[in-house]
C-alpha cells in the first residue's frame, strides 16, 4: 500500500477492505445477537406484568429483567457503536485501517465477547439477578462483575485502536483537518475513556474485592456516585454515533450537503464537556449528596441539552436547504423533497422525530425537585425506550440497511429496503404504544423494575393494570420488529454481490459551504480534556469529598434472590 | 502594512454581507427550519409546564 | 466560526428556556421549600432497630399537626406497617434501611425517595387530601420486591 493509495477521500467509491470488513461484520453479528436474546427477555417481561403468563419456576422476573438491561443497554449498543466507528474511521482515514489499528480492534472484540458470555451465564445461572445498574449492597457473584471488566477493558483497547488511526491519519496529512467522520468518532471514545473510569473504579476497588469477601463492607454512596459518574455519560456513549449518522450520512442519503462542520465539531465538544459532571440528576432522590450540588449538576444537565438544540437545527437545516435546492418552495415544502421510501433515511429520520418527546422528557426528569413525580416510576422506563430503544436503535438500524452490503461488497435490494421500511414502522408503532403506555402509567405512581402485582388490589394499581395490558401487547409488536430486524440482517449478509455501481454506498458528506474553513482550535484535544477535568473536579470534588472524608457505614453482602 | 490591514477587514466584512445576503435570498431560506425547531421547543416548553403543574398540585 | 443568523436566534430562545426553568426550579427549592429529598445523617445499618430515632418507629408528634415520622424500609416490607396521619399534617419523613436499597413511594404524592443503608433520608410533606394512600417499593430490592408495600391512612 503506497502512501497515497492511503490518501483516498472520503467520498471514494472504492471497495471496504476486506479485512477491516470481517471486523466490522463481527461487531455486528455480537450486536444483533444480544438484540435477539434480550429482544425474548423483553417480551417476557411485557407478558409477565401484563398479567398474561406466568414465568416457569426455572426463570425469574428480575434475572431474565437483568438480561434484557445488560444485554441491551450494554451489549448491543457498544459492540454496535465500535463496530461502525471503525468502519468510519477505515473508510474515511486512510481506506484501511493500519496494522496495529486492526489488531487493537480485534483484540478489543475477543475480550469484550468473552466478557459477554461469562455476564450471560452468570445472569441465567441467577447469580446476578441484580439489574443492570447492580447497586450495592446487593452482591452477585465476582465473576459476574469481573465479566464487565473485560467488557469495559476490551472496549477501552477498541478506542486505543480508534487514537491510533486517527494520529496516523493526521501525522500522514499534516495541516489538514480532520474528517468529519474521524473527528466524531475520537470524540465519542475519549467521552467512553473518561466515563469509564467512574465505574472502573467502584467495580475493581470496591464491587471485586467485596464480592470476593477480601474486604468486609462497601460505602454505598460511594459505589452509587462512581456508577452515575459513569452513567450518565454512557448515554452520550449511544447518542453521538447517532448522531455521526445523522451529520456525516444523512444529508449524502437525501441528496444534500452537510449544514455546517464546524458547528456538527462544536456541539461533540460540548458533548465531551458536559456529559459528565451531571450524574446526580441520577440520584436527586438520595441522602447523602447537599441539595446544592444536586441543583448545580442540574444546571450542568440543562446545558448540555444545548448541542441537542443545536442538532435539531442543523437536520431541520439540512432537509430545508437540500429540499429548497430541488425546487421546494414555501415554509413545508421541503418535506416532500425527501426520500421517505429509503430505509437508510425513514428509519433514522424516524429515529429523529422520536427524540422530540425523548429530549423533553428527559429535560422533565433532571428538573431537581420534579424528578420526585417519575423516580423510578415507568415514565422513566417510557423515556429510554424512546430515547436509546428508538432513537438510537432505528438509527443504527437504518445504519446497518448500507453498512453491512458496503462492507461486504453487496447491494441493498429494493425487496431489503421494503421489508426495512415495514420494520422501521412496527417498531415505531409498538415503541408509541409502549412508551406512552409507560410515560402515562409511570406519571400516575406505576412502579418500574417490578414483577406482576396488584399492590393487594389498591385502587392505585388497578388504575395501571390496563396500560399494562397495551404495553404486553406493544411488547409482543416489538418482537415482531426484532425477528424481522434479525432476518432483515441476514438478508443483507447474503445479499448479491454488486459492482462498482451496484454495491451499497457508504455515504459521506460533502461541506455545504466548501469555502468555510473549520477552526482549528476545535482539535486541540489536550484542551478540551483540561477542560473537562477542571468541570469534573468543580462539580464533584467537595460532594464526593465529603463522602470520602465523613463515609457512612459500610453494608455487608446481601443476596436477597 | 496598515492599507493591507485595513483591506482584510474590509474584505471579511464584504464576505459576511454577501452571506447575510445570500441566507436571506428565498432559495436559501431557513424558516422552515427556524418554525419546525421553535415547534419543538413549544413541545418542551408544554410538556415541561404540565409535568410541573401536576408537581405542584400534588 | 460562523453561525447562522436563525440558528443564533433558536439557541437564545432555547437557553432562554432552559434558564425559566431553572429558575423556577430554584426558587421553588430554596426559597419555598421545595427541596428533593436529602440527608445529612448517618447511621449503621446493622444497628438500625437500636439507634435513635428508628428504635421507636412511628408518628411522633413536634407540634400542632406536625409530627417526624420514623419508618424503616426492609426486605421486604415497612415498619411501622399502616400509619394513620390526621388531615393537614405535616409529616417529617426519616427513613433508612438495614438491608439494601429501598424505594419509599406514596402514590399520588410527591413522596419519593431513596432508602440507603447506611443513610438518614428526610423529606417533608403536608397530607391535606384524605385517603388511604398506597405506600410501595420502587427500588428493586431482591425477590419479593414487588410485595413490599403499605398504605397510609390520612383522616
Amino acid at each position: 500500500m503506497t502512501a497515497t493509495a492511503i490518501q483516498a477521500s472520503a467520498a471514494d467509491n472504492r471497495p471496504f477492505d476486506a479485512k477491516d470488513g470481517k471486523l466490522v461484520i463481527a461487531h455486528l453479528l455480537v450486536a444483533f445477537t444480544a438484540l435477539l436474546i434480550g429482544g425474548i427477555a423483553g417480551l417476557l417481561q411485557g407478558l409477565v406484568r401484563g398479567g398474561v403468563i406466568e414465568l416457569p419456576s426455572e426463570l425469574g422476573y428480575y434475572q431474565i429483567l437483568t438480561a434484557h438491561g445488560v444485554l441491551m443497554a450494554l451489549i448491543f449498543t457498544t459492540f454496535f457503536i465500535i463496530g461502525f466507528l471503525y468502519a468510519g474511521i477505515s473508510k474515511t482515514m486512510g481506506g484501511k485501517l493500519i496494522g496495529v489499528v486492526n489488531r487493537m480492534g480485534w483484540a478489543g472484540f475477543v475480550l469484550m465477547t468473552i466478557g459477554t458470555i461469562l455476564g450471560t451465564i452468570m445472569i441465567l445461572a441467577n447469580e446476578a439477578t441484580v439489574l443492570y445498574t447492580f447497586y450495592a449492597p446487593l452482591k452477585a457473584n465476582p465473576f459476574f462483575y469481573i465479566a464487565l471488566v473485560f467488557v469495559v477493558v476490551g472496549s477501552w483497547l477498541a478506542g486505543f485502536g480508534i487514537f491510533t488511526q486517527y494520529r496516523y491519519w493526521r501525522k500522514t496529512n499534516k495541516g489538514k483537518i480532520s474528517p468529519l467522520f474521524g473527528f466524531m468518532a475520537v470524540s465519542t471514545m475519549l467521552l467512553w475513556q473518561i466515563a469509564t473510569i467512574g465505574v472502573a473504579i467502584t467495580v475493581l476497588f470496591q464491587f471485586i474485592p467485596w464480592s470476593f469477601g477480601w474486604v468486609e463492607k462497601i460505602n454505598v454512596m460511594i459505589s452509587r456516585t462512581l456508577f452515575w459518574y459513569f452513567g450518565h455519560p454512557l448515554v452520550y456513549f449511544w447518542l453521538m454515533p447517532a448522531y455521526i449518522a445523522w451529520y456525516v450520512c444523512i444529508p449524502k442519503i437525501i441528496g444534500g450537503k452537510l449544514f455546517s462542520d464546524s458547528m456538527a465539531r462544536m456541539a461533540f465538544v460540548l458533548f465531551i464537556l458536559l456529559s459528565v459532571p451531571v450524574g446526580f440528576h441520577h440520584q436527586l432522590m438520595e441522602p447523602g449528596i447537599a441539595p446544592i450540588w444536586k441543583y448545580i449538576q442540574v444546571i450542568l444537565t440543562f446545558m448540555v441539552v444545548v448541542p441537542s438544540l443545536m442538532t435539531a437545527f442543523a437536520m431541520f437545516a439540512t432537509f430545508e436547504q437540500t429540499g429548497r435546492a430541488k425546487g421546494a418552495r414555501g415554509l413545508f415544502g421541503w418535506l416532500k423533497k425527501l426520500p421517505w421510501g429509503d430505509v437508510r433515511f425513514f428509519a433514522p429520520f424516524a429515529g429523529m422525530l422520536v427524540f422530540i418527546p425523548a429530549g423533553a422528557g428527559g429535560i422533565i426528569n433532571a428538573s431537581n425537585q420534579m424528578n420526585a413525580l417519575v423516580h423510578n416510576t415507568l415514565w422513566v422506563t417510557g423515556h429510554f425506550h424512546l430515547t436509546v430503544a428508538t432513537t438510537v436503535a432505528l438509527t443504527f438500524f437504518g445504519v446497518a440497511y448500507w453498512l453491512i452490503p458496503h462492507v461486504l461488497g453487496r447491494q441493498l435490494t429494493p425487496k431489503v429496503n421494503k421489508l426495512g421500511i415495514i420494520q422501521t414502522i412496527i417498531w415505531l408503532i409498538g415503541m408509541l404504544f409502549m412508551s406512552a403506555a409507560m410515560h402515562t402509567s409511570g406519571i400516575m405512581g406505576a412502579p418500574r423494575r417490578t414483577a406482576f402485582t396488584t399492590y393487594g388490589d389498591h385502587p392505585d394499581s388497578v388504575l395501571w393494570m390496563p396500560y399494562y395490558v397495551v404495553m404486553a401487547i406493544s411488547g409482543t409488536i416489538l418482537f415482531i420488529g426484532v425477528i424481522l430486524m434479525c432476518y432483515n440482517i441476514i438478508a443483507l449478509m447474503r445479499a448479491p454481490k454488486g459492482d462498482a455501481n451496484t454495491v451499497a454506498e457508504f455515504p459521506i458528506a460533502e461541506k455545504a459551504d466548501a469555502a468555510e474553513p473549520t477552526p482549528r482550535w476545535l482539535e486541540r484535544w489536550g484542551v478540551w480534556v483540561g477542560l473537562v477535568i477542571v468541570v469534573v473536579l468543580f462539580a464533584y470534588s467537595i460532594p464526593f469529598g465529603d463522602m470520602l472524608i465523613n463515609p457512612a457505614p459500610g453494608s455487608k453482602p446481601w443476596v436477597t434472590w | 502594512m496598515q492599507t493591507a490591514k485595513l483591506t482584510v477587514k474590509s474584505e471579511e466584512r464584504v464576505s459576511r454581507m454577501s452571506r447575510d445576503r445570500v441566507e436571506k435570498d428565498k432559495n436559501h431560506s431557513l424558516k422552515g427550519t427556524l418554525t419546525s425547531v421553535l415547534l419543538l421547543g413549544g413541545f418542551i416548553a408544554l410538556s415541561w409546564l404540565g409535568v410541573y403543574m401536576v408537581f405542584i398540585n400534588r | 466560526m460562523h453561525i447562522h443568523r436563525l440558528e443564533k436566534v433558536w439557541l437564545i430562545i432555547g437557553v432562554v428556556m432552559l434558564f425559566i426553568f431553572l429558575g423556577v426550579l430554584g426558587i421553588g427549592a430554596f426559597a419555598m421549600g421545595m427541596q428533593p429529598p436529602t440527608g445529612d445523617h448517618t447511621i449503621d445499618p446493622e444497628k438500625v432497630s437500636e439507634t435513635y430515632p428508628f428504635n421507636n418507629p412511628g408518628l411522633e408528634q413536634i407540634g400542632d399537626n406536625e409530627y417526624n415520622a420514623y419508618m424503616i424500609a426492609y426486605a421486604f416490607g415497612f415498619t411501622p406497617a399502616k400509619m394513620e396521619i390526621p388531615l393537614g399534617a405535616k409529616v417529617h419523613f426519616q427513613v433508612t434501611s438495614p438491608d439494601v436499597i429501598h424505594g419509599f413511594q406514596i402514590t399520588g404524592t410527591t413522596v419519593n425517595l431513596m432508602a440507603v443503608p447506611g443513610e438518614v433520608n428526610h423529606y417533608t410533606y403536608t397530607f391535606d387530601k384524605p385517603g388511604e394512600y398506597l405506600v410501595l417499593c420502587n427500588e428493586y430490592c431482591g425477590a419479593g420486591h414487588e410485595y413490599m408495600a403499605t398504605t397510609i391512612i390520612v383522616k
